[in-house]
């Protein structure tokens, strides 16, 4: 009987022994994706700068056209909320928190009287609101791992069209923002409308003021301008998410390996007690067949 | 002897070209425009196009741009568009598989897309001297 709980402990020891080998294994990769995630964010960086730049140059130069981007045409309508998950699991609170996120935003949207649309993206999504029968009008897989731009204009190509024309008036963002490996943020970023308070702040800060000739018109070029920009602005923070569940994933593996290491532990030690329990069982039994046989002879002497 | 001026191309998945230049030219609202050094402040809609650019050696190297804006301010000028690749990046397999998805959008009814694919394409078979 001892030796079954042995052979039992063993068995647990080994097997946990392997899982913490994956899980290393997968920390150490989501360690090194972490880094590629980072450069790709530090090569997007300077296409947002530029074109921040060039919206805060004509934000600068007199009083905006009016155009849907900062004007919205003003009554409720379709609230687009995009919510950002990963295609796969083992990465902690990662996809809970966001999709949680999403349903207390859509909830209190709703409340507002507004028609709530969601853009899923990545599986974990897909999987959330097809169990929660919630219906979702746009889905992609594929994005956090290496995210392109031309996922975010997949992402939001069909949804500006219909912002541009008035059949959509917000759109809200879920996703995990990366501010450094030990830090990430789960923010809700309203895309659209762009707030025009924010904008003009932003040109304010920075100094220097030309004199700008637009070509064709500051007219003509304002809505182009906003809908790149709009795209700049999800591209980035797709990067933001990508990178983010690489850190949580390398957090949730770290964890995962040192619980199992402790496991293994705890097993080894109860693997000894029980080795040396079935030890001191079988000494007391060969010295108690000992005592046994030299009481009898004891009874013999008597007779 | 032109001066030069930094210029960067810049997309939003890297920085296709920067460093110092003599001249850029690239269509814009329906005509041709060159940059050289210390134009005046100027913000412009950049056409679906192949940009020229004249080195500071006074060699030319030229670019598929698809569309985009440009930003000449202090004596700095700037492109930035949804993809853009160096005339020497251009690989034959991607243009060609660019103008079959054009032609099948185009089929599909749906113009926009097939227009602007059509047009990147073209660009990009011009610039590499792609034939079929």
């Amino acid at each position: 009987m001892a030796g079954g709980q042995e052979r039992t402990l063993r068995r647990k020891i080994k097997s946990v022994q392997s899982t913490k080998k994956i899980t290393k294994a997968m920390e150490l990769i989501a360690a090194s994706r972490i880094q590629k995630a980072i450069s790709r964010m530090a090569n997007a960086r300077p296409y947002y700068r530029e074109i921040s730049e060039i919206v805060r140059d004509l934000v600068r130069a007199a009083s905006l056209p009016k155009n849907p981007y900062t004007e919205p045409s003003g009554s409720l309508g379709v609230s687009v909320v995009i919510s950002v998950t990963s295609d796969r699991g083992l990465c902690g609170i990662y996809n809970s928190s966001v999709l949680r996120a999403t349903e207390r935003l859509s909830e209190s949207l709703s409340a507002k009287g507004s028609k709530v649309e969601i853009v899923g993206v990545g599986k974990k999504a897909q999987n959330f609101f097809k169990f929660q029968e919630i219906k979702v009008a746009t889905q992609v897989n594929g994005v956090t791992e290496t995210p392109t731009y031309v996922q975010a204009m997949y992402i939001l190509g069909s949804v500006l069209d219909r912002y541009e024309r008035g059949e959509v008036s917000e759109v809200y963002i879920i996703s995990h923002r990366f501010v450094s490996i030990g830090v990430q943020n789960l923010e809700t970023t309203q895309l659209l409308p762009i707030s025009k308070e924010q904008l003009e702040a932003d040109a304010s800060k920075s100094s220097g003021s030309f004199d700008f000739e637009f070509e064709p018109s500051r007219e003509a070029i304002v809505v182009p301008l906003f809908r790149q920009f709009t795209l700049a602005r999800l591209f980035a923070l797709l990067l933001e998410a990508s990178a983010a569940e690489y850190a949580y994933r390398q957090r949730a593996m770290k964890s995962a390996s040192e619980n199992a290491e402790e496991l293994s532990r705890r097993y080894r030690r109860l693997l000894n007690r029980a080795r040396q329990d079935s030890i001191t069982t079988e000494i007391m039994e060969i010295v108690g067949g000992a005592e046994a046989l030299k009481g009898g002879e004891g009874l013999d002497d008597r007779d | 002897m032109a001066s030069s001026f930094p210029f960067a191309l810049v997309s939003p998945e890297r920085v296709v070209f920067e460093g110092d230049v003599r001249a850029v030219t690239l269509r814009s609202g329906g005509g041709d425009i060159t940059f050289m050094a210390g134009h005046a402040p100027f913000i412009g809609l950049v056409e679906t196009c192949a940009m020229r650019i004249e080195l500071e050696d006074g060699s030319v190297s030229m670019a598929a741009v698809d569309g985009g804006f440009v930003r000449a301010a202090m004596n700095k000028v700037s492109v930035v568009t949804s993809s853009a690749e160096l005339a020497t990046e251009i690989e034959a397999e991607t243009v060609l598989h660019m103008r079959s998805e054009a032609e099948r959008a185009l089929s599909e009814g749906d113009e926009e897309l097939g227009n602007r694919l059509m047009r990147s394409a073209k660009v990009r078979m011009e610039l590499a001297e792609i034939s079929d």
